[in-house]
């Protein structure tokens, strides 16, 4: 025996259209629909929840807790109206005579068994398009009129005792496999068993501590005992650990209020090593230490699907996520934020510039190297064509080469914050190299015209580069590290205060 | 009489548990799986095939000997193995461009920088000495962890004086770290620091070279780096304990 409740009730907002029917929780805080399945939750271990309206349960066996099947109608409609929840319920022998009819007749209705096709057979032949597709489940009927639904509108069929009247051989024939299905739907029958929603299982340890304890050291054997047994939890469920959660609650010292701090941890991979969480949520706490006392610590974890781990007889294995976790953990305590990772090269004219990502090497993945910055690409064209060419000392070889955007790099701050550019005057760029040739290119309406010879530095060779501007429509856009033109106002930079280098 | 001295002295390292500083000890290092070569194959063949694994090794010499580019071919070898490499950076000068240019895998390469400190204040000790143990703490941790195919520490800009004020026992404990691992570990210095029994150490000295006769047009070219292999198995080195290797390193076109 099946029963359905269908919520009646208006959407007061749109948090309400999320289905988190099959999720556990607390009835008084949670969306209608989840209070909604909570209340099915309260007879019956077994639900599904077809929509955030509407929830199928199995009723087996609650006679003898209720009485009869009316009774239980009533003590379902009872307990969603005391929840706040108006709500429909039918019971049937089956769950599409029971999705059917409470989506048709209002209050509590009871179909006996086996007379579910002849309660069905008066019932309008749009609520099929509800309950065919799951999809679609939400769907007031007749709000969304499909091809088979028009089809049979057009053979003259009104009602779903219409349609079940029809030989199956001849639906069949004209309509195909879903003709069938909508057929047995409209005789009551189940196109498949219920599939029980399963709750979110809370993966939390809590402890509440005698006496406050101040410090790390004591906090990790606490930790200790409490990620244990959540190990222990997700792996009997075969999860991992996404995100962990540390909830420290503090004494203050009036005694009067008290205070929560919270780590959230985004782990690299799904963990559930009891050793790795603990030394992971410690290293955090180092970096953050709470302001006072510890009275109750409660750990929590997002869980996820576990890894499924497959290693290679032929290639050398790399370091699991948990020994990375903790070895950049480890070494970001040490070193500090962002001085640890893997660094990548920045598309940019600005010299030394690179960025840092998190290090996560792919296994498998060989060969590939970083973005190529642009940077190279010019510093080669200078040595090339500014400076390999000009063989004869002179700057003979570079005049006429063009200097297209973005090559054209410069800067002048004074003139940038004067504004008032024209075309004749010169702007420098330093770009520090490591190589050891220092030369002075002029240019002028973006064309190389002289190339003179600097001094020399010490410890990293420099290109100084006059050239000519489009004046205050060029600008260097700190953002993208690239000049841009017709762009009014001029960010000034510094690459002095970039200088990379080395030896 | 000198026999039963030396079969003394190796009795008393092994029930020290120092035996593996023997260099009759050492296991001789054949085939790929127990080095990681360095790419470059003149080198490569005086190595009897690179840098050995699960040593302390060392890549010393003055500056713009090519230092940095012969430990960044390595790495670079060692991404396109498909192995994870880090650098512990101490003062913070790598170059990610020079690092593109050698070919390095970026995400495999784990980049621990250090404190940028400049050179002029590398010489107060206080600074330098907490940015040393730092460094050295961080290696300790990587090589710890396992799994990386070449760990470098750079200490090729840090004074002298900061370098003779770390516990010459500092070295033993990362050779005795990085003992039985898949790893090789390089120290890059100015000068010979670790002088590992196990390792090898590679003294370069680089040479620019200059194309074009006018001070005005004159180009560099590339550079001429010139390794000498120190090592005490002689294994390394039929004819001697020294060998030299020359590494011709072209702007456009790396390290030959």
């Amino acid at each position: 025996m099946f029963g359905a409740i269908y919520r009646t009730d208006r959407d007061s907002g749109p948090s309400n259209q999320r289905c988190l029917a099959g999720s556990l929780c607390d009835p008084a805080e949670g969306t209608p629909a989840e209070t909604l399945a909570a209340v099915a939750r309260e007879f019956s271990p077994r639900i599904e929840a077809c929509s955030p309206r509407e929830i199928t349960l199995d009723l087996g066996g609650l006679e003898r807790l209720f009485g009869t099947a009316r009774a239980i109608g009533d003590e379902l409609r009872r307990t969603a109206a005391d929840h706040g929840i108006r709500a429909r319920v039918a019971i049937a022998g089956t769950r599409t005579a029971a999705r059917l009819v409470v989506r048709h007749w209002a209050g509590v209705t009871v179909i006996e068994p086996g007379t579910e096709a002849q309660a069905l057979a008066v019932m309008p032949i749009e609520l099929l398009t509800a309950v065919a597709n799951p999809e679609q489940g939400n769907v007031e009927p007749g709000t969304r009129n499909p091809e088979l639904l028009i089809t049979l509108r057009r053979w003259g069929l009104q009602t779903l005792g219409d349609l079940a009247a029809l030989p199956p051989a001849a639906v069949a024939a004209r309509l195909g496999q879903q003709g069938v299905e909508w057929q047995r739907l409209a005789r009551g029958e189940d196109p498949r068993p219920l599939l029980p929603s399963a709750p979110d299982e809370r993966f939390e340890q809590a402890l509440d501590l005698e006496w406050p304890i101040d410090g790390l050291e004591p906090l990790s054997f606490v930790l200790g005992r409490l990620m244990e047994p959540l190990s222990a939890h997700l792996e009997r469920r075969g999860r991992g650990a996404a995100v962990l959660h540390v909830r420290l609650h503090l004494v203050k010292r009036d005694g009067a209020t008290r205070e929560v701090h919270e780590r959230s941890l985004q782990l690299p991979a799904p963990m559930r090593d009891a050793r790795t969480l603990r030394t992971l949520a410690l290293l955090d706490l180092e970096s953050h230490p709470p302001p006072a006392a510890i009275d109750r610590v409660v750990v929590a974890v997002d869980p996820t699907p576990g890894r499924v781990l497959q290693f290679s007889l032929l290639a050398r294995p790399l370091p699991s996520p948990e020994q990375l976790s903790t070895l950049m953990a480890r070494l970001t305590a040490l070193m500090g934020e962002d001085r640890c990772g893997a660094p990548a090269a920045v598309d940019s004219w600005q010299p030394g510039a690179f960025t840092m990502r998190r290090f996560a090497p792919v296994e498998g993945r060989v060969g590939q190297v970083g973005l190529v910055p642009r940077r190279r690409d010019f510093d080669r064209l200078k040595r090339r064509q500014f400076i390999g060419r000009n063989q004869e000392g002179d700057a003979a070889g570079l005049a006429g080469h063009p200097l297209d955007e973005p090559t054209l790099v410069e800067r002048d701050d004074h003139a940038m914050h004067r504004g008032r550019r024209h075309a004749e005057e010169r702007q420098e760029v330093t770009l520090c190299r490591w190589a050891t040739v220092q030369s002075r290119v002029g240019v002028d309406e973006r064309q190389v015209l002289a190339l003179r010879r600097g001094e020399r530095d010490r410890h990293a060779v420099r290109f100084v580069i006059r050239c000519v501007a489009e004046g205050p429509r060029c600008t260097y856009d700190t953002a993208s590290n690239w000049m841009r033109a017709s762009v009014s106002s001029w960010q000034p930079w510094s690459p002095e205060a970039h200088t990379p280098c080395g030896g | 009489m000198a026999n039963n001295a030396r079969a003394v002295l190796e009795d008393a390292l092994r029930a020290r548990r120092l035996d593996r500083t023997l260099t009759t000890a050492q296991p001789l290092v054949t085939g790929d799986a127990g080095v990681a070569p360095t790419a470059v194959a003149s080198l490569d063949a005086r190595l009897a095939g690179g840098l050995p694994r699960g040593q302390l090794s060392e890549i010393v010499g003055p500056r713009s000997s090519g230092r940095t580019l012969l430990l960044l071919q390595a790495m670079a070898a060692a991404t396109r193995r498909g192995d994870i490499v880090a650098l512990v950076d101490t003062l913070d000068r790598l170059d990610v461009a020079s690092v593109v240019s050698a070919g390095v895998d970026l995400d495999r390469l784990l980049w621990i920088r250090g404190d940028a400190v400049s050179v002029g204040a590398t010489h107060a000790s206080p600074v330098s000495d907490r940015v040393v143990e730092r460094a050295l703490k961080a290696l300790n941790l990587v090589l710890q962890a396992g799994g990386f195919g070449v760990v470098a520490l750079d200490l090729a800009d840090v004074p002298d004086s900061a370098l003779r004020r770390i516990p010459f026992t500092t070295w033993p404990r990362i050779q005795r770290i990085v003992e039985g691992r898949d790893t090789a570990c390089v120290l890059l210095a100015s000068q010979p620091l670790a002088r590992s029994a196990g390792g090898v150490t590679l003294m370069l000295t680089g040479r620019s070279e200059w194309v074009g006769e006018s001070d005005r047009a004159r180009r560099l070219d590339g550079m001429h780096v010139e390794a000498r292999v120190v090592s005490p198995r002689r294994h390394l080195n039929r004819q001697g304990i020294e060998g030299t290797a020359r590494v011709r390193c072209d702007l456009q076109d790396g390290p030959r």
